[in-house]
């Protein structure tokens, strides 16, 4: 069993929440004009039409218009602009 | 984070780089802790904001990576703190201020004493400076309910007392207890409110000292309370007397009103020894009333004094003689109306012109029927 799926079991079992256990991404999309993102792992690529972020086991994709990182720390991304779109691509 | 983002802006310094894309830029910093925000792409260079910490962080950075940091703006603070830091006697010198209002603050630069009548205040001063309060002794100790307490004890004449203190300032706010007087002997006599003369009179209680038909001066009494042994017998009764009362009245064709406009200034006047340094401007009023108010902060050396300036305006009056006289005889009425009692019954009512030219004066004479007699608390032995 994977060290994931030991956190996820972890976190089913205490009724826990993943990104708490497992270190796994979470996002907070307030209306379509502000996102939060947490545990990312660095941004992709930074464009006002399209911002993509590196997660754990993947990528989101933002499109949008007038996109803006407002503010970025370790953890922690806050976009803002016209948000179109949210997309999560899987990583084999 | 927009809290801290709002924090962090008030000290914030907007740069520009150029010689990295905007996400490795915004990576760096999310790896080396920097507190980036607003970040924008401006052809080939990034824009963005960041706090002094991180712009040195960023510095290390253009150093290593070989980018090209330019600020653009800096907000004001962070501009200050560093001029700030440069001025290093500048700085002592405020923290020595700090420090000095520190500990200054921490005496007792005024004593007020408010609501003595009976008890001296020489004493209540010397009392609480045995617990403190006194001037130039240390606020922070004071434990002002107690103080209180034992001046209840120590002046059983006190009702009720505060002890307040407001910065520098101790007030101390007193009432001092009503003494009854018909605890201590006093009899109730009935005497004249009016000169006039008796016409009827009824004794209840007591021993009259008039008879109907006499003339009586106001003040005089009429029935008298006495002491019998450890009673007392107040006196009770009713007086009527026919009394005369005379008003003036005076109105000119041309008078000038005061009227207050509403809006009111206060100036502070600060008086060190002797020297008068204004703090604030006189408004330009054309016409006003000033209220002088002042606070001695060092044994009368250093004065704040507070002048209230309220505009008025003056406006004149113009009356034909007829009004004016009609004025001076509306204003004598109204004088000898209010000098008697509501209930009287007037029997005759005079009004004479003293004046036939402006200013016109007017006399009213009033001979009125009414209850002459009131309560009065006397001492007198048995």
């Amino acid at each position: 069993m994977g060290k994931e799926a030991v956190a996820k079991k972890i976190a089913d079992i205490f009724d826990l929440p993943r990104d708490l256990i497992a270190n796994t991404f979470r996002l907070t999309l307030v209306g379509r004009g502000q996102l939060f993102i947490e545990n990312h792992k660095g941004i992709i690529l930074y464009d006002p039409e399209l911002i993509r972020l590196n997660v754990r086991g993947g990528e989101i994709k933002i499109a949008g218009s007038q996109l803006q990182v407002r503010s970025v720390y370790a953890h922690e991304v806050y976009i803002e602009g016209a948000i179109e779109n949210i997309s999560l691509e899987v990583r084999p | 984070m927009k809290g801290g983002r709002i924090l962090g802006s008030a000290g914030s310094v907007r740069a520009r780089v150029e010689g990295i894309h905007a996400e490795e830029l915004i990576n760096q910093a999310a790896l080396a802790g920097i507190r980036v925000w607003d970040i924008e792409r401006v052809e080939r260079a990034v824009v963005f904001s960041t706090d002094e910490k991180g712009l040195k962080q960023l510095r290390r950075l253009e150093r290593e990576k070989g980018l090209v940091l330019k600020i653009i703006r800096e907000r004001v603070l962070m501009v200050w703190l560093r001029r700030v830091r440069r001025r290093k006697f500048w700085l002592a010198g405020f923290f020595c201020f700090c420090f000095a209002l520190y500990y200054l603050s921490g005496f007792i630069w005024a004593i007020e004493v408010q609501g003595t009548e009976k008890i001296d205040r020489e004493e209540l001063l010397d009392y609480v400076s045995d617990y403190g309060l006194h001037r130039w002794g240390k606020v922070r100790r004071l434990e002002l309910n107690a103080i209180e307490q034992n001046l209840y004890l120590k002046f059983p004449d006190i009702a009720w007392v505060a002890i307040e203190r407001s910065g520098t300032k101790v007030s101390i706010r007193l009432a001092e207890k009503q003494s009854n007087p018909m605890q201590r002997g006093a009899v109730i006599d009935i005497v004249a409110a009016y000169d006039g003369i008796i016409f009827e009179m009824m004794v209840l209680k007591g021993i009259a000292q008039v008879k109907p038909g006499m003339t009586v001066a106001k003040g005089d009494v009429l029935i008298a309370g006495y002491r019998d042994g450890e009673q007392v017998v107040n006196a009770a009764g009713a007086v009527k007397g026919k009394v005369f009362v005379e008003a003036y009245g005076e109105a000119a064709v041309e008078e000038t009103a005061q009227r207050y406009t509403g809006d009111q200034r206060q100036v502070d006047i600060l008086e060190l020894w002797g020297k008068k340094i204004p703090l604030s401007r006189r408004p330009k009023y054309q016409h006003y009333e000033a209220e002088e108010s002042s606070t001695a902060i060092f044994r009368n050396l250093i004065v704040l004094r507070r002048l209230t300036y309220s505009e008025v305006s003056l406006e004149t009056n113009h009356f034909s003689p007829e009004e004016a006289e009609e004025l001076a005889r509306y204003r004598a009425l109204v004088a000898a109306h209010a000098q008697l009692d509501p209930d009287a019954v007037i029997i005759k009512k005079e009004v004479e012109n003293l004046s036939q030219h402006s200013p016109f004066i007017c006399r009213v004479f009033i001979t009125a029927e009414t209850d002459i007699g009131s309560e009065m608390v006397q001492f007198r032995g048995d």
